[in-house]
């Protein structure tokens, strides 16, 4: 049972900042200061406005900030104690993997029942971190806002309140609210205190949000029809029988095209949020547009809800939906990257650039949430988080250098490097850390991704690698984009004369800018302090039979090794699931070598999704992973008739078999080739941000079948702490062989 | 039933009016000194507050339902409108008191006629007899169309009322015209016709079948009638063109009640003729879109305030036209009423509210018009701006908001109904009217104003003040915790 160091600390943590927004409303107004309106004759004569925005005296403007700063500083560190009372590993039948819960009656309209209900996982704890850190560094960053510096901050903590709701409301409605309530201050963070074509901008950030999530209420709605709550852990819990979630999955056979809307709704708010591929275009503007502070908020936390939303809402709710669309999102995430890239390369506008490899990281992000394998979501959640650190970041330095030259773009700029040092130092870290070299934090999020993607490539029809090497080929783009944009701005002679004057970082960039490298580090070194904080959260989101397939690979059970602590031991992640598989399969695993040909790969790749047929694909699967046992009985039955969900009976019961058995669930057959790549790259990842050295045998080890002992750590006997069986019965139940099948993979 | 109960269930109708009658007589009798327009409007205020309370006893008494054999209702139903309506006079008062005084206006008619019309709205909703309607419904357009002219000396005003009261007449005769046709309609071999509407809903029950074109002529010809109170597109014509002309505090007035009382009596005359309801319901549920697509598309090439607030005022007619289709269905009736009803009041306190920032901003003299009067708001008058902000977004319906919530219930009880399709349109429509609020928004908060001397104000006006203080709380408050409201809701579900 996890400890709740404060009461309701979930609420103080919410509701803190609007607190100090209404305090704010009743402080004096500060004089306004001369706004720079960008004449260049002023920076032809080599004077660049003073950045240091603490030496103004102006007692009403320092109270505000400084109450601003305070209340700010309060909610991170009650965020803080959250994050150390939160229990590593803690789930509960009812109400899965969530702490610090509230719930109260909120409304009661008739029949209608909407609770006050919040609760947070590892996931969205460290997003509410993340939110109340960067609030603190945005708030630090706007202490020099010259006009309307009331209005700035009540805005900003007005968003953080609703940022953090939308992290831990379990209520739909609540949720609603929340994320609705976000658009608000983030609206008037841009109209009022951005640049140019701010109005523009603005309203079609809202426009478009707006647009997306008003369906998504719609959804909202018609899921309580069909259920009669709005309770999201009800509602996730689909494997209870009786229970709401159970109803909302047996729309499944009842009216899959209404569950099919309403997931389209809910994952529509999201893609605009996110924002994917065709969705994207209010992105830039909205970023180029507002102000520095917004525009690290936006891209740091606002672009997370939308990736949120789908692991919340999209993933638990709609399981089946989500799996049958996922080729969709996987095709539109690699183009997002690819374009994102290519787009961010050619931009002459510093801030536009960041906003356009948004969009690329993003698609990481969506890449990895759908390749609905645990390391590509763990790769997901890191990158969510990267990116949460080192684009803020970008934008912090990019302002930094507007605020010095009242330009954002690219040419005005050069040679930097010996004029502000430690301005290009912090640059050139974030570069990095954006295009994911190892030791940043931006490596342990992308790796991952592109390995779940391998992974979940050979099960799906995405094209086979081609999903994988596409979206690879991001991570080159990114640092094409990047590099090339530290170059112009940093390197090279000094172009302009006005640039020769810059004051380097003041003590307030320095309070800003500091805190992030850390943290940059803190990630890419150690990063098992966050995956483990996320790592029943992403084992929850796995439906059993899909995680089964993706054990069967050996690099990624090494890796996934690394990632699953070994002392969540209630979970009993890998062990469980290898030793639920001879359950599930009562013929000996044996994988018929016939069904091995040559080119399997290729073969995959090159089938179009809807072509290939299930008797198709199995063969072509084998030859790289090889234990398909797992997902097909090699009895040679028909395809469509083969279920490969353990029988009814057992599921629960994971018959604590002697750990040995996983070696022969997994026969190898020797001359399968493996990855080649597997032991560098393990290596890579696993050698610094594995202090403890939990798990490493695995890395060292090239042949991947023998190389996975039982792990000594998981007490074999763990409680069954979230019920898979029932649900993959009752899928048997309905009579829904080929929903099963689907998203096995195995169909199509 | 004696007398002296038929006119307990009608007690907050008679408040109404007699308090009506008070401030007409003391202004006639008392000569003209300074003081007696404050006067007129505390008298009012007091006799609406007591009906208020009246309404709100006498919604939890088991009140009979019919009273005058069947005339009116003072069932909970009516009083929950009556609650609505009463909040709308109110507001009204509060407004015209320093508004009228600026304008050179005040007059103490203004408060009787807003009593008198506020009183056939209150009948409106009460009335069980088309005839009665009829009758309530002259009484709250007569009021109007004098109230819309009150302007004397200015054309627009003028205007407005003229095309108000042609338009009007016109409509009432479609009205009558479908009583009469309703009647002849319902008659048969063994009954005579009726224009009772629990007759009504007696025989259209017992005879099955398809009911006879004349009868069905007579429900169109209803339905124009009480759509042209409820601006519904396409009798909406009028709106606009009254709304802008007539003297703000009017409008802000006209925008509620009219509405209110024409809802009131579409949900309780289309509730009775809920078992013929296949003939109509798809008329209806076409006039909610178009309605709400309509009044949403115009209103974004307004540059007029007052304008824009007539088309969103159309486009929350089809909101509520959603809801109406939706309480036909056994299974949504009552969360399609409840919702109704805070819808109702939320339109009518955001709407008002919006109206009265408009009358907060007039010069002297001079109304805020176009959208260039709001530039740069939020510097020179950051109350009033961030005021207009929550009811843009009640307006809107953007949470926190009472405008939210109250869209929220009509999703709820369209989806409840099965009517996906209109949900859907209404979110969808909902998109467009976002543009036309935030475009306020951003007129007074982004833009900077255009000149940085303080604009001369009217007199410190304590009554808009506190008028938009309530409306603007309300709208925060309900739209947080509609909980509080639920007393008016479940009234209103009481609807048979």
């Amino acid at each position: 049972m996890y400890q709740t160091p404060i009461p309701h600390i979930l609420s103080w943590v919410t509701f803190l900042p609007l607190l100090g927004a209404i305090f704010l409303m009743f402080l004096k107004r500060p004089q306004d200061l001369p706004e720079h309106h960008g004449d260049h004759e002023h920076e032809a004569h080599g004077v660049p406005d003073a950045p240091s925005p603490l030496v103004v005296r102006d007692p009403a403007r320092n109270a505000i900030n400084w109450v601003a700063l305070a209340f700010a500083l309060a909610t991170f560190v009650l965020s803080l104690v959250m994050l150390a009372a939160f229990q590593i590993g803690y789930v509960n039948s009812d109400t899965r993997n969530m702490q610090f819960l509230e719930s109260a009656s909120w409304i009661r309209i008739g029949t209608l029942a909407i609770d006050y209900r919040m609760g947070v996982d590892g996931i969205s704890l460290l997003l509410i971190v993340l939110t109340t850190f960067l609030m603190v560094l945005s708030v630090l960053f706007s202490f020099g806002i010259k006009q309307r510096l009331k209005e700035f901050m009540v805005f900003l903590l007005l968003l953080e309140t609703a940022l953090i709701g939308v992290f831990c409301a379990l209520d739909l409605v609540l949720f609603y609210v929340f994320w609705e309530a976000v658009l608000i201050p983030m609206y008037f963070l841009i109209g009022i205190f951005g640049h140019e074509n701010r109005i523009y901008a603005a309203i079609k950030f809202f426009l478009y949000t707006f647009a997306g999530s008003i369906l998504m209420l719609v959804a909202i709605v018609a899921v309580y029809r069909a259920t009669g709550t709005f309770n999201v852990l009800a509602l996730s819990n689909q494997a209870v029988p009786g229970s709401p979630g159970a109803k909302l999955y047996a729309l499944n056979s009842a009216n899959p095209q209404a569950l099919m809307w309403m997931y389209a709704a809910f994952a529509l708010a999201f893609m605009i949020k996110v924002p994917m591929f065709p969705f994207h275009t209010w992105l830039p503007d909205a970023h180029v547009e507002a102000p520095t502070a917004g525009s690290a908020i936006l891209a740091g936390i606002m672009l997370k809800m939308g990736t949120y939303g789908f692991l919340r809402f999209c993933l638990p709710l709609f399981p089946e939906q989500a799996h049958e669309t996922a080729v969709l999102f996987i095709v539109l995430a690699i183009i997002g990257i690819i374009y994102g890239s290519i787009v961010a390369a050619v931009q002459p506008d510093a801030k536009k650039l960041v906003a356009y490899s948004s969009v690329a990281h993003l698609g990481f992000v969506i890449l990895g949430i759908f390749t609905f394998t645990p390391v590509g979501m763990m790769g997901a959640l890191v990158q969510n988080i990267n990116h949460g650190i080192s684009t803020p970041m970008l934008f912090f330095l990019v302002g930094m250098l507007y605020e010095r030259r009242h330009t954002r773009l690219i040419s005005e700029f050069g040679g930097l490097k010996r004029v502000v040092p430690a301005l290009a130092a912090m640059t050139l870290l974030a570069t990095l850390s954006s295009i994911a070299v190892p030791f940043f934090n931006g490596f342990v999020g992308e790796f991952p991704i592109l390995l779940g993607s391998w992974v979940s490539a050979q099960t799906k029809p995405v094209g086979g690698y081609w999903s994988t090497a596409l979206a690879a080929t991001g991570m080159i783009l990114s640092a094409v984009y990047m590099l090339w944009w530290f170059h112009r701005i940093m390197l090279g002679p000094i172009t302009k004369p006005v640039n020769r004057h810059l004051p380097d970082l003041d003590l307030n960039e320095w309070f800003v800018l500091t805190p992030l490298v850390a943290i940059i580090f803190w990630v890419g070194l150690w990063s098992q302090f966050w995956t483990q904080r996320m790592d029943t959260s992403v084992r929850m989101l796995l439906p059993a039979n899909e995680r089964r397939l993706e054990d069967t690979l050996p690099i990624t059970s090494v890796l996934e090794r690394e990632y699953s602590q070994s002392d969540l031991a209630p979970l009993g992640g890998l062990e469980r699931r290898r030793r639920q598989a001879p359950i599930g399969n009562p013929a000996p695993p044996t994988v018929p070598p016939a069904a091995a040909p040559g080119g399997g790969a290729e073969t995959t790749s090159g089938a179009a999704p809807s072509s290939a047929a299930p008797s198709e694909v199995a063969p072509a699967l084998s030859p790289e992973s090889r234990p398909i046992p797992p997902i097909r009985p090699p009895s040679g039955a028909a395809p469509g008739t083969v279920l490969p969900a353990p029988s009814p009976g057992t599921p629960n019961s994971p018959a604590p078999t002697p750990s040995g058995t996983s070696g022969t669930t997994n026969p190898t057959s020797p001359g399968t080739p493996t990855p080649v790549a597997t032991p560098p790259m393990g290596g890579l990842l696993h050698g610094p941000q594995n202090p403890a050295g939990t798990g490493s045998p695995g890395t060292g080890t090239s042949a991947p079948a023998p190389a996975r002992p039982a792990n000594p750590n998981v007490p074999s006997l763990a409680p069954p702490v979230r019920p898979r069986g029932p649900r993959t019965s009752s899928i048997n139940g309905l009579g829904r062989a080929d929903a099963t099948l689907h998203r096995t993979g195995t169909k199509s | 039933m004696n007398t002296l109960a038929n006119l307990h269930g009608i007690l907050p109708i008679l408040i109404v009016t007699v308090t009506g009658m008070i401030v007409l007589l003391g202004d006639a009798c008392i000569p003209a000194w300074r003081r007696q327009r404050t006067l007129s409007a505390l008298i009012s205020l007091l006799g609406v507050v007591a009906a208020t309370l009246f309404s709100v006893r006498l919604m939890g008494e088991d009140n009979p339902v019919a009273l005058f054999n069947g005339a009116v209702t003072g069932d909970a139903f009516a009083q929950a409108s009556n609650v609505v309506l009463l909040v709308a006079a109110g507001i009204a008062i509060l407004l015209a008191m320093t508004y009228l005084e600026n304008r050179r206006l005040n007059l103490g008619e203004y408060y009787v006629l807003v009593l008198f019309s506020t009183a056939g709205a209150m009948l409106m909703a009460a009335a069980t007899d088309l005839i009665v309607l009829f009758i309530a419904l002259e009484t709250l357009s007569v009021a109007l169309y004098v109230l819309a002219g009150f302007a004397r000396t200015e054309e627009r005003s003028e205007e407005a009322a003229l095309k108000y009261f042609l338009l009007g007449a016109f409509a009432a005769g479609f009205l009558l015209y479908g009583i009469a046709l309703i009647y002849g309609g319902s008659a048969s071999a063994v009954h005579p016709g009726t224009t009772n509407v629990i007759a009504l809903t007696t025989f259209l029950r017992e005879s099955g079948g398809p009911p006879p074109v004349m009868l069905m002529a007579g429900v169109s010809l209803l339905l124009v009638g009480l759509g042209f109170k409820a601006a519904l597109v396409p009798f909406h014509m009028w709106t606009p063109d009254v709304y802008e002309g007539a003297p703000t505090s009017v409008t802000a007035y006209m925008a509620a009640s009219a509405k209110v009382g024409a809802f009131a009596a579409i949900l309780r005359v289309f509730d009775a003729l809920a078992p013929i309801a296949p003939y109509w319901l798809i008329a209806m549920q076409v006039l909610a879109v178009l309605t709400m697509f309509g009044g949403n598309i115009w209103a974004v090439t307004q540059d007029n305030v007052k304008r824009m607030l007539a088309y969103s005022s159309i486009a929350h007619a089809g909101y509520l036209l959603v809801a109406v289709s939706a309480s036909i269905s056994t299974k949504a009736h009552e969360e399609a009423l409840g919702a109704a009803a805070f819808y109702l009041l939320a339109y009518a306190l955001m709407t008002m509210g919006a109206f009265a920032i408009l009358i907060l901003l007039s010069r002297r003299g001079r109304d805020v018009q176009t959208m260039n009067d709001l530039r740069g708001l939020a510097r020179t008058d950051p109350f009033a701006a961030y005021m207009m902000l929550i009811f843009m977004l009640s307006l809107g319906g953007i949470p926190p908001t009472m405008g939210f919530m109250g869209k929220w219930l009509i999703f709820n009880a369209a989806l409840t109904a099965g009517q996906t399709g209109m949900a859907i349109a209404l979110a969808l429509a909902s998109i467009i009217s976002v543009y036309y609020y935030l475009r306020v928004v951003w007129m007074m908060c982004f833009q900077e104003p255009e000149t940085t001397a303080a604009t001369e104000r009217a007199v410190a006006p304590a009554g808009v003040t506190v008028s938009i203080a309530i409306t603007g709380i309300a709208s925060l408050l309900f739209g947080i915790l509609p909980n509080l409201m639920n007393i008016v809701m479940d009234a209103a579900r009481a609807l048979p």
